[in-house]
C-alpha cells in the first residue's frame, strides 16, 4: 500500500466521521433539516427551538 | 431577568433585538416575519455584569389577538410576567403605535418606549417631543435607530430598563369595567383610548408630511399593487432575478469555481491512479466530483438569495402579497397564504410553519399543502443543471417553473376547495405596506452569506454523506463484489432503483440512473444533481471552456441520452412530487391530521407524475407526431392514483360535513 493510499484512506475515513458527527449531533440538537437555508437566520422554526434548548439558561 | 420585547408588526422589533443579542434572526421589510417567540441573553455591552434575557415576540397591534402569532404576544405578557417590557414604536406612525402601548402600560410591568426609526422622522420633517410623550405615558421615551451602529439609543434605553426593573409602572389609560363579550361595549371602550391616544399625538408630535395627503409612494402602490399591472411587475421582476442569477451573473461566477473544482478532482485522481480503484472512485468521483456538482451551483443560487434579500428589503415583496390576496381567496385559500408561497422562494420549511398564522383549518391545511410547489433554493441546482444542459441556458426555464407552481397551487386549490365543501367563515388578510427604501446592500450581502453558508453545510453532510453511499452502492453488487465495467445494472443501486424505474417508462425516463437520482433528491432536493453527478461520472455542468452553462448536444445531455421533451419532464417531476423528508416531517407538524398528511403526499406525488406524464406525450406527439412510449399504463397509473386520492378524499370531506353542520346547528340554535 502506497503513501497517496494511506493518505487517501485516513482523508476519506476523517470526512465521513466528521460529517456523520454534524449530522447527529446537530440532530441531538433538535434540529430537524441540517443545511437549511434559514437555520443561521433563525427563520426556522425547527432550527429555533434547537437553539433555545442550547442557548444560556 | 427577562425582558420583552412588544410592539406593532413591522416596528423593528427583531432588528433591534439582533443589534442588542448579536443574534442574525430573519428581518424583512413587512410585517409577520417573526411567528414565534425567540430568547437570547443581551450583550455584555449592554447588560454588563448581569444575565439579562431578551425574549423578541411577534408584532400585535392590540392584546385582544387577532392571529395566533399575535396570541403568542398577548398571552406572554400577560403570564410569563417579564421583569421589563421594551415596547417598541414605530416613530413614523405614533397614533396606530400607542394604542398597544396604552394596554401593555395597563399590566403595571415596568416598560420603556422606543422610538424607533427615529431617523427617518427626522428626514421627513416630523418632530416628537420626548419629554411631553414621558410625561403623558408615565413611563421613559428613548428615541432609537436600530440600524445605526453608534448613537442608536439603545445603551441608555436597556441601562434604564434594567434599573427599572421590580419598580412599579402606573398606567395612563385605563379601562373601563366592561364585559369583553359585549361587541359593542368593547368597540366604544377602543374608541375612546383611539380618543386618549389622539389626544396625546396632538399634543407631541409635528408634521411636515401629513399622512392623508398622496404622496409619491402612494403612486407607485397603486401601479404596482393594480391587479393586472402589478401581476405583469411581478412577473418582469422575477423573470430579471433568474435571469441574473441562472443565465448571467451566477454562471460566471459558478465558471471561475468549476474551473478550481475540476483541477482539484483532477489532482485528486492523479495521486490515486496507483491506489485501487474504489478508493479514486469514492474519493474522486463520488466525493470530489458528487459535492463539487452541488458546490458548483452555489453561486447561482447565492445570486438569487441577494437579489430576493433587495426585493424584501426595498418593501416590494409586501406589495405582492397585496396583488395575490385577491387571487389566493378567490380559489378558497386565505390572503395569508401568499406570505408562505413568498418564503417558499428560499426553503419550503420556513414556509410550511409560516403557515400556522392562518386561522382556518382548512385553509392552514390547505396552503401547508400546496406551499411547496413553488421550486425552493435546494431546487434551483436541479433547473440550472436542465436549464443550461438542455434549453442553453435559458432564463424562462426558471420563471415557468416558478408561474407553473403558482398555477399548480391555485388548481390544488380549486381541487381542495371542491372536496372539502363550503366554508362557514370569511378570511382576512390584513397587512401594512412598509415604506419604501433604498434597499441595504450590506443586509442583502449578509443574508446571501448566512444562506450560502447553510448550503455548503449541507453539501458537507447530507450531500456528501448521499453521494458516499450511491457510490458504494453503484460500485458493489449484493454479493460485495465489485461490479465489472459494462455490468453496471447488476449493482445495489441498479437493482433498487430498476423497479422504480419501470413506472416512470410513461414519462420517457424509465432508466435506474435517472430514478435513483429522483429517490435520492427526496434526502434533500440538491441530491438530483450530486446523484447524476456520482452514477454518469459528470461533474462538469458548467463548462468552463464557454463561460457559460453547458448548452445544446453537450457531453451532459448526450451521457445523459435524453430529449428536450424527456428533460423538461424529468425536471418537472423533480419539481413537483412531493419535497424532501423534513419538508414532510414539517408537514406532519402543521396539519396534525395523517389523512391530510397522507392526501397532500399523493396530491403531490400524483401531480409531479401527471405533469411529467403530459409533457412527454404530448411534447413528443408535438415534436415526432406520435405519442410516447406507455401512454396507455401512463394513464392507468394515473388513475389508480386519482381513486386512491378520491377515496382519501372522501373521508376527509365526511368530516368536515359533519363539522359543518355542527356549525350550522349552532347558528340554527342562536337565531
Amino acid at each position: 500500500m502506497n503513501a497517496a493510499t494511506i493518505i487517501a484512506v485516513i482523508a476519506l475515513a476523517c470526512i465521513i466521521f466528521f460529517a456523520a458527527r454534524y449530522i447527529i449531533k446537530s440532530k441531538q440538537r433538535g434540529a430537524k433539516c441540517i443545511g437549511c437555508p434559514f437555520s443561521d437566520s433563525g427563520q426556522c422554526p425547527y432550527h429555533a427551538a434547537a437553539q433555545k434548548k442550547s442557548c444560556c439558561h | 431577568m427577562r425582558i420583552a420585547f412588544a410592539g406593532n408588526p413591522n416596528s423593528g422589533k427583531t432588528t433591534m433585538y439582533n443589534a442588542l443579542t448579536g443574534r442574525s434572526e430573519k428581518v424583512g421589510n413587512w410585517g409577520g416575519v417573526t411567528v414565534g417567540s425567540k430568547e437570547y441573553q443581551l450583550k455584555k455591552e449592554f447588560a454588563g455584569d448581569r444575565e439579562v434575557i431578551a425574549v423578541d415576540l411577534p408584532g400585535a397591534y392590540s392584546m385582544s389577538p387577532f392571529t395566533p402569532e399575535e396570541g403568542i404576544t398577548s398571552e406572554y405578557v400577560r403570564t410569563a410576567s417579564p421583569d421589563a417590557i421594551v415596547n417598541i414604536v414605530d416613530a413614523t406612525n405614533l397614533s396606530r403605535s400607542l394604542f398597544f402601548t396604552t394596554q401593555l402600560l395597563e399590566l403595571g410591568i415596568p416598560m420603556v418606549v422606543a422610538l424607533n426609526k427615529s431617523d427617518v422622522n427626522a428626514k421627513e420633517g416630523t418632530e416628537i417631543d420626548v419629554g411631553k410623550l414621558s410625561a403623558k405615558l408615565n413611563c421613559p421615551v428613548f428615541k432609537t435607530v436600530s440600524t445605526e451602529e453608534k448613537n442608536n439609543g439603545l445603551s441608555e434605553m436597556i441601562a434604564k430598563a434594567i434599573s427599572l426593573c421590580g419598580t412599579e409602572q402606573k398606567a395612563p389609560y385605563l379601562q373601563a369595567d366592561i364585559d369583553l363579550h359585549d361587541k359593542a361595549a368593547v368597540d366604544a371602550e377602543d374608541r375612546k383610548r383611539y380618543q386618549f391616544v389622539n389626544g396625546i399625538v396632538a399634543e407631541v408630535e409635528t408634521r411636515k408630511v401629513l399622512s392623508q395627503e398622496t404622496n409619491k409612494e402612494d403612486k407607485i402602490d397603486a401601479v404596482l399593487t393594480n391587479p393586472i399591472a402589478g401581476i405583469l411587475i411581478f412577473a418582469g421582476v422575477m423573470w430579471f432575478v433568474f435571469w441574473v442569477s441562472q443565465a448571467w451573473l451566477g454562471p460566471l461566477v459558478a465558471d471561475w469555481l468549476v474551473g478550481y473544482i475540476e483541477a482539484f478532482q483532477e489532482f485528486v485522481a492523479g495521486q490515486l491512479e496507483n491506489s485501487p480503484p474504489i478508493l479514486s472512485a469514492l474519493l474522486a468521483d463520488g466525493i470530489v466530483g458528487g459535492v463539487g456538482a452541488v458546490v458548483g451551483f452555489l453561486p447561482l443560487v447565492m445570486v438569487m438569495y441577494f437579489l430576493i434579500a433587495l426585493l424584501e428589503d426595498c418593501g416590494y415583496m409586501a406589495r405582492v402579497s397585496a396583488v395575490m390576496d385577491p387571487i389566493f381567496k378567490r380559489v378558497g385559500l386565505s390572503g395569508k397564504s401568499v406570505i408562505p408561497v413568498v418564503i417558499g422562494t428560499g426553503c419550503g420549511i420556513p414556509a410550511i410553519m409560516a403557515c400556522r398564522t392562518i386561522r382556518d383549518e382548512r385553509e392552514r391545511r390547505a396552503t401547508t399543502m400546496l406551499t411547496t410547489f413553488i421550486p425552493c433554493g435546494a431546487k434551483i441546482p436541479v433547473i440550472a443543471l436542465f436549464a443550461g444542459a438542455f434549453f442553453n441556458g435559458a432564463g424562462w426555464v426558471s420563471l415557468t417553473a416558478y408561474f407553473f407552481g403558482l398555477v399548480l397551487i391555485f388548481l390544488g386549490a380549486l381541487l381542495i376547495k371542491v372536496v372539502t365543501g363550503y366554508k362557514y367563515r370569511k378570511s382576512f388578510f390584513i397587512m401594512e405596506l412598509p415604506k419604501y427604501k433604498v434597499p441595504s446592500l450590506k443586509f442583502a450581502f449578509r443574508q446571501m452569506m448566512e444562506r450560502a453558508k447553510a448550503y455548503i453545510v449541507k453539501a458537507a453532510t447530507i450531500i456528501l454523506i448521499c453521494n458516499t453511499v450511491v457510490q458504494v452502492m453503484q460500485t458493489f453488487d449484493w454479493h460485495f463484489q465489485v461490479v465489472e465495467e459494462g455490468a453496471e445494472n447488476t449493482s445495489i443501486l441498479a437493482s433498487i432503483a430498476s423497479p422504480f424505474a419501470i413506472l416512470l417508462i410513461p414519462l420517457g425516463f424509465g432508466v435506474w440512473q435517472l430514478a435513483a437520482a429522483a429517490i435520492t433528491g427526496f434526502i434533500a432536493k440538491e441530491n438530483v444533481v450530486g446523484t447524476l453527478a456520482v452514477v454518469y461520472g459528470l461533474t462538469a455542468f458548467i463548462d468552463v471552456e464557454e463561460l457559460e452553462m453547458t448548452g445544446g448536444a453537450n457531453t451532459v445531455a448526450m451521457t445523459m441520452g435524453l430529449t428536450s421533451v424527456t428533460a423538461l419532464a424529468y425536471l418537472f417531476f423533480n419539481l413537483y412530487t412531493p419535497p424532501c423528508f423534513a419538508a414532510i416531517g414539517a408537514m406532519n407538524s402543521e396539519m396534525q391530521h395523517k389523512g391530510w398528511l397522507w392526501s397532500a403526499i399523493g396530491l403531490q406525488l400524483c401531480t409531479g407524475y401527471t405533469v411529467a406524464f403530459l409533457i412527454y406525450q404530448f411534447g413528443t406527439l408535438f415534436t415526432e407526431g406520435h405519442f410516447g412510449t406507455a401512454f396507455v399504463p401512463g394513464l392507468i397509473a394515473i388513475a389508480v392514483m386519482v381513486v386512491v386520492i378520491i377515496l382519501i378524499s372522501r373521508k376527509i370531506r365526511a368530516s368536515f360535513d359533519a363539522k359543518y353542520q355542527l356549525h350550522k346547528n349552532a347558528q340554527t340554535n342562536v337565531a
